[in-house]
């Protein structure tokens, strides 16, 4: 019954309960949409940093992590073979391939630039147009193939274009200057412009005679589902011993780690800022409640209501207000989640090359959390009107009529 | 002075005095006021606007404290009671019926009659029972899913009658209860309050200045200026002429 009362009294001034409801359901659904679309962003982040640099888990010697070791060579992985074949036991490993990277030059006649040169292995990667958008070309025939894939921005610079003959010169592994002749096969592009301006791709075998070596830096394992990186790297800690250290794509990537926090505390001051707002609306609503119904107070009083019950009364109906905007807020949301993505709004994000058009995903958690704080701040405005109404003096608020 | 009851004292008010202050000023609303009343009694409180009725009440209704002395309502001296007892005992003992009726408004007659239950914590289904009785009692059984603005002004009373008597109080305290109501109405409301008293042996008190409802009352307590009076009927109502 007193969830009854609470809904009836709630309800009791309509047109100043819909106002509220709609000025919640605002505050709701905007938390709703910039959460998601924080969210859409991080994840789309994720998923390019994973493809294009990380992979989901990153195999290397405890010496490579320290960058401890004396000479770059020591870091290195022996009979890096076996150890693939130990990763791909775990049924969530798509593949899992050697890596190398390095500093080197580019030249095309007279026009040279620096470039960070990384290996990629077409027999245990599959595709590498998966993972980086051709513009141009194609991909890698075969693992032995003397063909290079260049980024869009360093392929402008440098003036490339498919079919052309290029030099790549790098240190190898014991400090010689070693060069290799390359075609240029294919133009890509990542959308994240630090790559685009400086990587090219080579096949693997191809980065190992570069590097006069057989051996590899990591292992960069792919998973068929991001969300069970951690299952797997605590099978990968297990089964690799002391030798080996496998590390996590979000323990890697440092520029992810940055986006995602500053992007969490945006998030935050917004929640605060709106929940301020929610919170003075539903505080002014029940405040007011408590002035228009003093007599009514002072006679349920009489009738022998504790003060306690008077004040968790109020509270409930602030709570309720809150659920309601929550609600309304909800919906409002889902909406506007898909008027935007029928919009197809072009944005280009931080550190991207190409616009992306921004497609808010349904997070349950952006709902939940808004949903959630939305009844808690309804709840917490109730207090301070709630406990004035709890501690009226009888006798004078029945006074006021009803 | 103070006055035999003719049975077990259910109330007795001694030397009562009550001050508050109004705009700086200390007011006495209540200077010593002694009285006793017996279970089953009808008695009324008389005086004009600002004699302390009110103030009276209040104070017998365990929702103010009084400045100085003693109220012992059914043996039990309120002086001892926390705030949360006097809100227990309220609930127990007592019952009110107010001048401008004090229904809430979101309920309709059946739920502000068992809104005293509720208190009590009794169960919905007997709840329902008890409160469908009360307004049966008051000839409004068929009002039951009325809300307060749905009901005329001696409905609501009735009402806020059945409301006071479904606990089956001790003591139901009335305050000016017609004096917003036409004289039929008011008599009517009289007549039923009475019979109640006769019925369920329900101790009535009530504040009024209305000449109809003193004749009515089988004792008449006389306030005037704080100061208290037992008069006999012929003396309260030669008092009031004589005040007006």
């Amino acid at each position: 019954m007193r969830l009854k009362i609470a809904f009836r009294n709630v309800l009791r001034n309509r047109r100043r309960t819909l106002l509220n409801v709609f000025m919640i359901a605002g505050g709701v659904s905007a938390l709703i949409v910039f959460n998601s679309f924080v969210l859409s962003v991080i994840q789309g982040l994720r998923d390019i940093t994973i493809k294009t640099q990380t992979g989901h888990l990153q195999v290397a010697t405890p010496t490579y992590w320290s960058r401890a070791a004396k000479s770059p060579k020591d870091a290195l992985m022996d009979d890096f073979a076996k150890t693939q074949k130990r990763i791909n036991k775990h049924p969530q490993v798509k593949s899992a391939s050697g890596r190398l990277t390095f500093f080197g030059l580019i030249s095309k006649g007279d026009q040279s630039t620096s470039a960070q040169g990384m290996s990629f292995d077409p027999q245990s990667e599959g595709n590498v147009s998966k993972s980086f958008k051709f513009d141009k070309g194609r991909p890698f025939q075969s693992a032995k193939a003397h063909e290079v894939a260049v980024g869009s921005a360093l392929a402008k610079q440098v003036g490339l274009s498919i079919g052309d003959n290029v030099t790549v010169l790098a240190n190898t592994f014991d400090g010689v200057v070693n060069a290799i002749d390359l075609e240029v096969v294919g133009i890509f592009t990542t959308s994240v412009a630090m790559i685009d301006e400086r990587t090219i791709l080579i096949p693997l075998k191809v980065a190992q005679k570069l590097l006069d070596t057989e051996k590899v830096e990591q292992i960069i394992v792919n998973l068929k589902d991001t969300d069970q990186t951690d299952a797997v790297h605590r099978f990968l800690k297990k089964e690799l011993g002391k030798g080996l250290e496998a590390r996590t794509w979000y323990q890697v990537s440092k520029m992810y780690q940055q986006v995602e926090d500053f992007n969490t505390v945006q998030n935050s001051v917004l929640e605060v800022i709106i929940l301020s707002l929610i919170l003075l609306g539903i505080l002014n609503t029940i405040g007011m409640s408590v002035f228009e119904r003093t007599g009514e107070i002072g006679t349920i009083a009489a009738l022998g209501e504790a003060s306690s019950n008077i004040w968790s009364q109020f509270v409930l109906e602030g709570a309720l207000l809150g659920l309601l905007g929550a609600l309304s807020g909800v919906g409002l949301g889902a909406v506007l989640i898909q008027v935007i993505n029928a919009l197809e709004i072009n944005l280009v994000i931080p550190g991207a090359t190409l616009p992306m058009v921004i497609t808010l995903r349904f997070f349950w958690f952006a709902f939940l959390n808004a949903a959630v704080l939305s009844v808690l701040a309804g709840t917490l405005a109730a207090i301070v009107p709630a406990y004035r109404a709890s501690k009226m003096n009888i006798a004078n608020a029945l006074r006021h009529n009803i | 002075m103070t006055v035999t009851p003719l049975s077990l004292p259910l109330l007795v008010v001694k030397e009562v005095t009550k001050r508050y202050r109004l705009g700086g000023v200390e007011v006495e609303a209540l200077r010593g006021v002694d009285l006793t009343v017996a279970v089953g009694e009808f008695m009324a409180l008389a005086g004009t606007s600002g004699s302390g009725k009110t103030t009276l009440l209040n104070l017998i209704g365990a929702i103010d404290r009084p400045s100085s002395g003693e109220i012992i309502l059914d043996g039990i001296p309120l002086r001892l009671l926390n705030s949360n007892e006097l809100a227990r005992f309220r609930c127990k003992k007592l019952g009110y019926i107010f001048q401008t009726f004090n229904l809430i408004p979101t309920l309709n007659a059946m739920e502000n009659v068992e809104y005293p239950l509720l208190l009590l914590g009794m169960g919905k289904e007997q709840r329902k029972r008890l409160a469908s009785e009360a307004l049966d009692q008051v000839g409004l059984g068929k009002k039951l899913k009325n809300r307060p603005s749905e009901l005329s002004g001696g409905q609501r009373q009735r009402v806020a009658i059945a409301r006071a008597m479904v606990k089956k109080p001790r003591l139901i305290l009335a305050d000016e209860p017609t004096a917003n109501l036409d004289r039929k109405t008011a008599g009517e409301i009289l007549d039923l309050m009475q019979k109640l008293n006769k019925e369920l042996q329900t101790t009535f008190i009530f504040s009024t200045h209305d000449q109809m409802i003193l004749t009515r009352a089988e004792r008449v307590f006389y306030l005037a200026d704080g100061s208290a009076a037992e008069s006999p009927l012929s003396f309260a109502t030669s008092e009031m002429k004589r005040c007006a």
